[in-house]
């Protein structure tokens, strides 16, 4: 039988040690999307280049991340990356592994993004003697990237989630935190619930406001677009 | 009567120096010949317009003028040099002295009215900022929108949308202005506002090539009408001698559907 008021009890009375794996978690997910989203940024308009070697060296990175799993990538940055001297913070490399891995996500949407642009901007831009650059950082991302934010806020959502893997490495983040909790009271059920429900508010709220931002942004899209 | 073969230049006219010289231009989409041998002259100061069947290549050849449509054959040559054969900087250069204003006005909807007017001036040119302000203000009031400085193109209605697209072609102080049916995407009673101030600019001595649907505007403000049939100048000669005195069969026909 499931105690809840055992549920209960462990959340109140563990209440810092599940705040302390929020504080992580959340932390975790914002860098991630933060710099993920600069490096997909850069990843797909290097996709887009005329410089062949580096459009397919960006294939690559994009294709390999897609097509292998988040826990393999997070152990051979956390273990590999030290093992090649590369001595650094465990949250660092947790945050590095979970970057490279968003990172290749990210392009897809940027590139979704910057695909949507209507050919006509692109045309304007050109007829008015815009170089590939002006063309890019005036006419082109502006218009890209008000495409793709409702993306990259789920993509916050999904890592709050996704970050949980690396509970596997021991950050102490909320997964982490509960599991360590759960092995100690042996409560496993109640005390992971704990965790699933924490996860599932976070998710939760965030995935409202998300949605309070998009509408909001829809509507001076409106005024503006 | 004009018909052009092979080496036979069509040529504007005009007294004004030599501003577009197009030669052999041809121009095909895989296997479908859009362009099959332009040879024209284009003076100073000339409003060339440019009439015909959808399909007859009209769009694609003032699209090549610019560059927006590479050719697979012949060359563009403007204000003597090869278009065509230009380098990347050369072409940016090339086309901030040809202005065009599309058929569905392409104003970048993110930016406010004022900046999309001075976005090029700023970033192309680097013009001052006040500079650019002024400059467009200028020209804004000239087509009577300067209480919509401020706005966003989606406030606009499509006559409005069109005159900003002019006045932001305008800004870049063109040689040449390209005209890709401007009227065609216009609401019935919004067509007049924006060819007025085609009429206007034309009356200021502006270089103008437009195509258009629009007759009753060419027989007032064309220097001289191109007739496009089936990837050639079918047809050639003043308003007069093309809707009056039509020589070609296939030219008749085509007035004959459209007026």
């Amino acid at each position: 039988m499931i105690d809840l008021a055992k549920v209960w009890e462990i959340f109140i009375t563990k209440f810092s040690v599940f705040m302390e794996g929020v504080g992580s978690t959340l932390e975790l997910a914002f860098f991630t999307v933060l710099l993920g989203s600069v490096l997909g940024l850069f990843v797909a308009i290097f996709r887009r280049t005329k410089f062949w070697p580096l459009r397919i060296i960006m294939n690559i990175y994009v294709a390999f991340i897609r097509g292998t799993p988040l826990l393999v990538q997070v152990l051979i940055i956390v273990y590999g990356l030290p093992q090649l001297g590369f001595r650094l913070p465990r949250m660092t490399l947790c945050v590095i592994a979970l970057v490279i891995n968003s990172g290749a996500y990210m392009a897809e949407l940027i590139r979704a993004g910057l695909q949507s642009v209507d050919q006509g901007q692109i045309e304007a831009a050109d007829s008015l003697g815009m170089s590939s650059t002006q063309k890019m950082f005036n006419v082109v991302l502006p218009q890209a990237i008000k495409v793709t934010l409702p993306a990259v806020g789920n993509e916050f959502v999904a890592i709050i989630k996704e970050s949980s893997v690396l509970y596997a490495v021991g950050v102490y983040e909320l997964t982490y935190q509960a599991y360590k909790l759960a092995s100690v009271n042996y409560r496993y059920i109640e005390t992971l619930l704990v965790a699933a429900l924490i996860y599932f508010v976070l998710t939760y709220v965030a995935t409202k406001l998300l949605g309070l931002l998009e509408r909001r942004m829809r509507r001076s899209d409106n005024a503006a677009g | 009567m004009t018909t052009q073969q092979a080496e036979n230049i069509i040529d504007s006219g005009s007294s004004g120096e030599l501003l577009i010289q197009i030669r052999d231009l041809h121009k095909s989409f895989g296997n479908l010949e859009v362009l099959k041998g332009i040879n024209l002259n284009v003076h100073k100061g000339d409003v060339l317009v440019l009439i015909g069947p959808s399909g007859s290549g009209k769009s694609t050849l003032l699209r090549s003028v610019n560059l927006l449509e590479k050719p697979t054959r012949g060359k563009v040559i403007f204000e003597n040099e090869d278009v065509t054969q230009a380098g990347k900087k050369e072409l940016y250069a090339l086309r901030q002295r040809m202005g065009m204003v599309f058929q569905q006005f392409n104003l970048f909807p993110h930016l406010r009215v004022k900046d999309n007017i001075t976005v090029s001036p700023r970033k192309v040119l680097k013009t001052p900022p006040e500079e650019a302000e002024k400059q467009a203000m200028e020209l804004l009031t000239r087509v009577g929108l300067q209480d919509k400085w401020d706005e966003f193109p989606s406030r606009l209605s499509g006559g409005q949308k069109q005159r900003v697209a002019i006045v932001r072609a305008l800004a870049m102080h063109p040689d040449v202005m390209l005209f890709d049916e401007p009227t065609s995407a216009l609401d019935p009673e919004m067509v007049g506002e924006v060819l007025d101030v085609m009429k206007r600019l034309a009356a200021d001595g502006m270089t103008m090539m437009v195509v258009t649907h629009e007759m009753r505007f060419a027989r007032q403000v064309a220097d001289y009408v191109l007739f496009l049939d089936d990837g050639i100048i079918m047809e050639a000669g003043t308003p007069e001698q093309i809707f009056d005195h039509p020589q070609q069969a296939r030219t008749q026909d085509f007035l004959n559907k459209v007026l």
